[in-house]
C-alpha cells in the first residue's frame, strides 16, 4: 500500500510552514535591521561613527531579513508531525500519521494495511490550510510597521541634519570610550608636587638610618609610591590600593613590634632603678637603662663583656664576683618585673580557693566565677602557645633577662672552681706537678674548658647587648613608623585634593561628585582656584555643571569667602556676598548635573583604617547549669509564641502513637478507623 | 473474512448489544460503552455513583444480553471470604460414606456484579484480588481456574460512607475503568418513568455469546498502534508524577504517586477497543484523550494537600492533557 498520496499533502503543509517561518523572520530581522541601521545613521550624523558606518548599517539592514528568510526556508519538519497536526485540523483520528508510522515498518499486520488504506481514503479531508493557517493580520501588521518605520525614519534621517558640530578630519573613526572607563591618572595639585618632593627626600633620608629591615622595606614601598605619583605613572585605584597595602602593613609590624613596648621598657627601668650601689664597672649600664637609653645601655654592656675577657688589665675575683652579683640581681629584678602579673594572679587566685575553702556552701557564686577566670589566665601565661604569640619587646624582655642570669651564673661558677682549684694547687703542688708532667693532653684540655667558659660569659653578655640593642632599634623603627604614617595621612590628603579638583572641573551635560576646597587655610586674601574657576564657569551658565565647593577661609584671620549658590542648566551661579564665613559652604543639593559622575567615592577601598592600637579587656561569663524549663512550660510557650520545639518527625511520632492507642481502646467504627490511619498517613514526614 | 468484515462486523456486534442493553438502560450512553470497552478489553470496571441510578441494573442487563453466565455478591460488613469464593462441605454419598466436596462460590460466573464492594471488610476485599488479576481462586492447595471471560463489574455509593472500607490502592488498580455514574437529564427521566411504572418490562434478547465475545476481544487486541500516538499515552501517564520535568501544576502540587505502568496498559488496551468500537483500524490520540479519565483516574493517590482542596483527579488528568501535546 503507497503512502505518497499522503506524503505529497504532508509535503505542502511543510512548504507553506516554511513559507510562514521565513516570513515571520523575515520581518522580525528586518525590523531589528532597521533599527540597527537607524542607530548607525544617528551615530554618524552626531559625527560619532565615520560616514563609512553607514554602509555597514544598510548592508545590516539588509542580510538580517535575508538570514531569517533562510532560517525559514532551512527549517525542518518531522513527516509524522505534519500528518498529525493534519490529522488533528482535519478531524481524523491520527490516521495520516499511523499510516505514515506504519509505512515505515518492515513487515506490517494486516490491520496496519487496512489503517493505511483507510488513511488514503480519507486524504480528501487534509487540509494543509487548515494544519496550518496563514495569520495575514499579523503578518500584515508587521510588514506595514516595517514598511512605515523604512519609508519614515531612512530618508527623514538622512534629510536632515543635526545640531553637531563637525569634528576635525570629520571622522571618529576609533572608539569612544565613555569617560568613566577611561585610564585615569592619579595627580596632585600643583602646590602639592613640592610638598611630595620633600616628603620624598625625607624618606630617602629616613631609609639610610633604618635598621629594622621591616621598617625599610615599609619605608622603601612608600617612597616609591610617591615617586609614582610624582611622576604619573599610577591610576588613582591603584594608589588606593597600595596605601591600603601600605597601611595594612604597618599595622601588622605595629602588632608585633609596638604591643606592650612602653611597658616592657618600663620594667626595665624600674628593674634598674631597683640597683643599689652597683660596681663601678655595672654603673654605666644602670644608669643607661634608668635613661631608656637602650643603644648606651647596650654598649656598656659589650664593654663589661670585653672588660671581663680582656688580658692584662684583669680584674680581681673580688671584682668580679661583685660584677656578677650585680648582673644576677639585675636578671632577678629583669625577671621578676617580667613575672609582676603571673603573681598577682597567682596570690589572687591562693586567696579565692582559701575564701572557698573557708567558706564551702556560702561561697559567692560572683567569687566563684572571679576564681575560674583567674586560673584561666594563669593557665594561658603558662601555655607555650600563648607565649609564642607575645610582642618582639616582650620577647626580647624575656632574652635579656635570661642571658644576664645566664654570664652571671656563669662567672659565679668559674670563680668558684677557680678558688676551689686554687685551693688544692697549694695543698697537693708536688703530686700534682708530676702529674701534669704525666698528663699533658688532660692538663691542656682543662685549660680548654676554662677558656670556653670564660668565653661562655662573655658571649651571654653579647647576646644580652644584642637583645638591648633590638630593643634600641625597636624604638628607633616605632619612631619611624609614627613619622611614617603622618606622612601617608599626608600623601593621602594630597590625593584627595587633587582627585576632587580634577572633579571639580566642570563638563558639559556631566554632574561632578567631587568635594573642593578651596581657600583652606585662610590665606589672607586669597581665594581657592576652584572658587574662581567656579565662578567662570558659573558666569558662562554651563548645561549641567554641578560642584560641591567649599569656600572662605576656615581659619580666623582668613579673608570671608563669599558663598556661591549654583545655578541649573545655562544659569549663572548666585553671589551672596559675605556668606561662606569660617568655611561655610554651598548647598551640594544645588546645580547637580543631569549627566553622571567620572570621579569615585574616596572610600572606595575601605578609606582610612581604623586604628588598632586599642586595650582590650577580656571577660568571663559562665554559662548556667540545670534541666532547663519543664516540658509543660515549653509546650505553653510554644503554644503561646508559636515556635517549634520538637522536629515535625517527633511530633507526628507522637500524634500517631496516641491515635493508634485510641483507635485500639475508644469505640470508633471500623470504617472511620480507616480515615483516621489514611489520614496521618498522608501527613507523616517524608 | 477480511480484515475489514471482520471490523465491520464487529461494530455490528456491538451496535446490537448497545441496542440491547440500551431497551434498558435510559441514556448512560458513556457508562455504557466504557463498561463494553471493559467488558472486551476483558478489564474489570468500578462503578461508583448515589444509589437508584441503575448500576446493578446496567450489569444484570449486559450479563442477559451476552449469554453469559451471571452472579450477584451483595458485600456486606459479615461478608466471609469464603462467601465469595466457595468452600469444601462434607457430602455423604450413596454408600454413607462422608467426603469433602468443594463447592463453587458465586465468583465462578463470567460477569460477577459485586455490589457496594466497599462495605466488605479489607479481608473480604483481597479475597477478590486474586480472582480479578490472577483469574483463579485457591482453596486450601487448590487453585480453581475461572472461567473466561471473567468480568467484575464492582459498584460503590460516594455518598454513605458510615460502615464502609475504602478500596486500597492496590485493588483499585485492579480496575481497568472507574466510572462515574450521572444523575440522568429530565428527558431521560421521561423515558425511564414511562418504561418502567407500567405493566410492561422489556426483554433482553441475547446478542452475544462467550465465543463471540472473545472473538472480538481478540479482533480488538489486533488494532496497531503507531508510536507516536503510544509515545502520547506514555507522556500523559508520566506527566501524572509529581516528580516528572513535564508534569503540570497540579501535579506536581497535588499528587503524591501518579499512575502506574499499569495504567498506561489500561489506556493503550482500552483506546485499542475504542477505536474498533468505532471502526477505525488504528488508534488515535483523541482514543487515548478519551480513555484517559475512566482508565487512571483512580491510579492517581493525592497527597494530603490535594484531599485537603478537594482536589478531583479528573481535574489533575484535565491539567495534563492541556499541558502535554500530542506531538513531542
Amino acid at each position: 500500500m503507497s503512502v505518497a498520496a499522503i506524503e505529497k499533502v504532508v509535503a505542502r503543509l511543510r512548504w507553506r510552514l516554511r513559507a510562514q517561518t521565513a516570513l515571520r523572520h523575515g520581518l522580525l530581522l528586518g525590523a531589528i535591521g532597521l533599527i540597527v541601521f537607524a542607530l548607525l545613521v544617528v551615530l554618524v550624523k552626531t559625527r560619532l561613527l565615520a560616514s563609512d558606518w553607514v554602509w555597514v548599517g544598510g548592508a545590516i539592514a539588509l542580510a538580517l531579513p535575508a538570514i531569517g528568510v533562510a532560517i525559514g526556508v532551512l527549517s525542518r519538519f518531522g513527516d509524522i508531525a505534519l500528518a498529525a497536526s493534519l490529522d488533528a485540523a482535519g478531524g481524523l483520528h491520527s490516521r495520516l500519521g499511523s499510516a505514515l508510522s506504519f509505512a515505515r515498518l518492515p513487515t506490517r499486520t494486516p490491520m496496519q494495511e487496512a489503517a493505511m488504506e483507510d488513511a488514503v481514503q480519507v486524504i480528501g479531508k487534509a487540509r494543509p490550510a487548515s494544519a496550518s493557517p496563514w495569520r495575514w493580520g499579523a503578518f500584515a501588521v508587521g510588514a506595514g510597521a516595517f514598511a512605515l518605520s523604512f519609508a519614515v525614519s531612512g530618508p527623514a534621517l538622512f534629510v536632515f541634519e543635526l545640531p553637531v558640530a563637525a569634528m576635525s578630519g570629520q571622522t571618529l573613526a576609533k572608539l569612544v570610550v565613555p569617560p568613566h572607563f577611561k585610564e585615569d591618572k592619579a595627580e596632585v595639585r600643583k602646590d602639592d608636587e613640592k610638598r611630595l618632593e620633600d616628603l620624598a627626600k625625607d624618606l630617602d633620608e629616613e631609609l639610610k638610618v633604618a635598621a629594622d629591615p621591616a621598617v625599610k622595606q615599609f619605608l622603601a614601598d612608600l617612597n616609591e609610591l610617591i615617586r609614582a605619583l610624582q611622576e604619573g605613572r599610577i591610576t588613582p585605584e591603584e594608589a588606593h590600593a597600595r596605601m591600603a597595602e601600605l597601611e595594612k602593613a604597618m599595622n601588622e609590624w605595629k602588632q608585633d613590634n609596638a604591643t606592650n613596648a612602653d611597658e616592657v621598657e618600663t620594667k626595665l627601668q624600674e628593674a634598674a632603678a631597683k640597683q643599689k650601689k652597683p660596681h663601678e664597672e655595672v654603673t654605666p649600664l644602670i644608669d643607661a637603662m634608668k635613661e631608656k637609653d637602650w643603644k648606651s645601655a647596650a654598649e656598656a654592656l659589650e664593654k663589661l663583656a670585653a672588660k671581663m675577657n680582656e688580658k692584662g688589665k684583669e680584674l680581681s675575683d673580688a671584682d668580679k664576683k661583685k660584677i656578677a652579683k650585680d648582673v644576677e640581681q639585675l636578671a632577678k629584678d629583669i625577671e621578676n618585673e617580667r613575672q609582676k602579673q603571673k603573681e598577682r594572679l597567682e596570690k589572687e587566685r591562693d586567696r579565692l580557693e582559701e575564701k572557698q575553702k573557708k567558706e564551702k556552701d556560702r561561697f559567692a557564686k560572683k567569687d566563684k566565677d572571679r576564681l575560674q577566670d583567674t586560673q584561666r589566665q594563669l593557665e594561658q601565661l603558662d601555655d607555650p602557645k600563648q607565649q609564642r604569640a607575645q610582642s618582639e619587646p616582650e620577647r626580647q624582655l624575656e632574652r635579656l633577662s635570661e642571658e644576664l642570669d645566664d654570664a652571671a651564673r656563669d662567672m659565679l661558677r668559674r670563680l668558684a672552681e677557680e678558688a676551689q682549684k686554687m685551693g688544692g694547687e697549694q695543698g697537693e703542688q708536688g703530686a700534682e706537678s708530676e702529674q701534669r708532667r704525666e698528663q699533658p693532653a688532660q692538663e691542656g684540655q682543662e685549660g680548654q674548658d676554662g677558656q670556653d667558659g670564660q668565653g661562655m660569659t662573655s658571649e651571654d653578655m653579647k647576646r644580652a647587648a644584642e637583645a638591648l640593642r633590638k630593643m634600641a632599634q625597636g624604638g628607633q623603627g616605632r619612631q619611624q613608623m609614627r613619622i611614617a604614617q603622618g606622612r601617608m595621612v599626608d600623601v593621602r590628603e594630597m590625593m584627595r585634593r587633587g582627585q576632587g579638583g580634577k572633579d571639580g572641573q566642570g563638563k558639559d551635560g556631566q554632574g561632578k561628585g567631587g568635594e573642593q576646597q578651596a581657600g583652606k587655610g585662610g590665606q589672607p586674601g586669597g581665594e581657592g582656584d576652584a572658587e574662581q574657576q567656579f565662578e567662570k564657569d558659573a558666569a558662562g551658565g554651563k548645561d549641567g555643571e554641578g560642584k560641591d565647593i567649599m569656600l572662605g577661609g576656615d581659619k580666623p584671620g582668613g579673608k570671608p569667602g563669599d558663598m556661591l549658590l549654583l545655578g541649573g542648566k545655562g544659569q549663572g551661579g548666585m553671589k551672596i556676598p559675605g556668606m561662606g564665613k569660617n568655611g561655610q559652604g554651598g548647598d551640594p543639593k544645588l546645580g547637580q548635573g543631569d549627566g553622571y559622575g567620572d570621579g569615585h567615592d574616596k572610600e572606595l577601598f575601605g578609606g582610612e583604617k581604623p586604628s588598632m592600637d586599642f586595650d582590650t579587656k577580656e571577660d568571663f561569663v559562665a554559662g548556667q547549669h540545670g534541666d532547663g524549663p519543664s516540658k509543660s512550660k515549653v509546650v505553653m510557650t510554644a503554644a503561646q509564641k508559636g515556635f517549634a520545639t520538637a522536629g515535625y518527625r517527633e511530633v507526628h511520632q507522637d500524634y500517631a502513637d496516641v491515635v493508634e492507642d485510641a483507635l485500639e481502646k475508644e469505640h470508633i467504627p471500623p470504617g472511620k478507623r480507616t480515615y483516621v490511619r489514611r489520614y496521618f498517613d498522608l501527613i507523616r514526614p517524608r | 473474512m477480511d480484515i475489514k468484515e471482520r471490523v465491520a462486523h464487529f461494530a455490528r456486534a456491538t451496535g446490537k448489544l448497545r441496542t440491547e442493553i440500551g431497551k434498558v438502560m435510559v441514556g448512560q450512553r458513556e457508562v455504557v460503552d466504557a463498561v463494553m470497552m471493559s467488558l472486551v478489553a476483558g478489564g474489570h470496571s468500578l462503578l461508583e455513583g448515589v444509589p437508584g441510578l441503575g448500576k446493578t441494573t446496567l450489569v444484570r442487563t449486559l450479563a442477559n444480553a451476552m449469554e453469559l453466565e451471571f452472579s450477584r455478591i451483595q458485600f456486606t460488613p459479615d461478608l466471609m471470604p469464603s462467601d465469595i469464593t466457595g468452600n469444601k462441605v462434607a457430602i455423604q454419598d450413596d454408600a454413607g460414606h462422608t467426603n469433602l466436596e468443594f463447592q463453587k462460590g458465586p465468583i465462578f460466573a463470567n460477569i460477577v456484579l459485586a455490589d457496594e464492594i466497599n462495605r466488605a471488610t479489607p479481608r473480604t476485599q483481597s479475597a477478590m484480588l486474586e480472582a480479578m488479576q490472577e483469574r483463579s481462586v485457591t482453596i486450601g492447595r487448590t487453585t480453581h481456574k475461572l472461567t473466561d471471560p471473567f468480568f467484575v463489574l464492582a459498584t460503590q455509593n460516594p455518598l454513605e460512607m458510615d460502615g464502609t472500607y475504602p478500596l486500597p490502592e492496590a485493588q483499585l488498580d485492579r480496575f481497568l475503568f472507574k466510572l462515574h455514574v450521572e444523575f440522568p437529564t429530565a428527558d431521560d427521566l421521561h423515558t425511564i418513568l414511562d418504561r418502567t411504572t407500567g405493566w410492561t418490562e422489556p426483554k433482553i434478547e441475547p446478542v452475544m455469546d462467550r465465543a463471540g465475545l472473545l472473538q472480538l476481544r481478540q479482533l480488538a487486541l489486533d488494532v496497531p498502534i503507531a508510536r507516536h500516538v503510544q509515545d502520547y499515552a506514555i507522556r500523559i501517564v508520566l506527566a501524572t508524577h509529581p516528580d516528572q520535568k513535564h508534569a503540570p501544576e497540579a501535579a506536581r502540587r497535588f499528587v503524591r504517586v501518579g499512575a502506574s505502568p499499569r495504567g498506561a496498559q489500561a489506556l493503550v488496551v482500552a483506546s485499542k477497543v475504542r477505536a474498533i468500537l468505532d471502526g477505525r483500524f488504528a488508534v488515535s490520540a483523541e482514543d487515548i484523550r478519551q480513555i484517559v479519565k475512566p482508565a487512571l483516574r483512580h491510579r492517581i493517590i493525592r497527597n494530603f494537600e490535594g484531599e485537603a482542596e478537594g482536589v478531583t483527579a479528573d481535574s489533575i488528568l484535565d491539567d495534563v492533557m492541556r499541558v502535554v501535546k500530542e506531538t513531542a
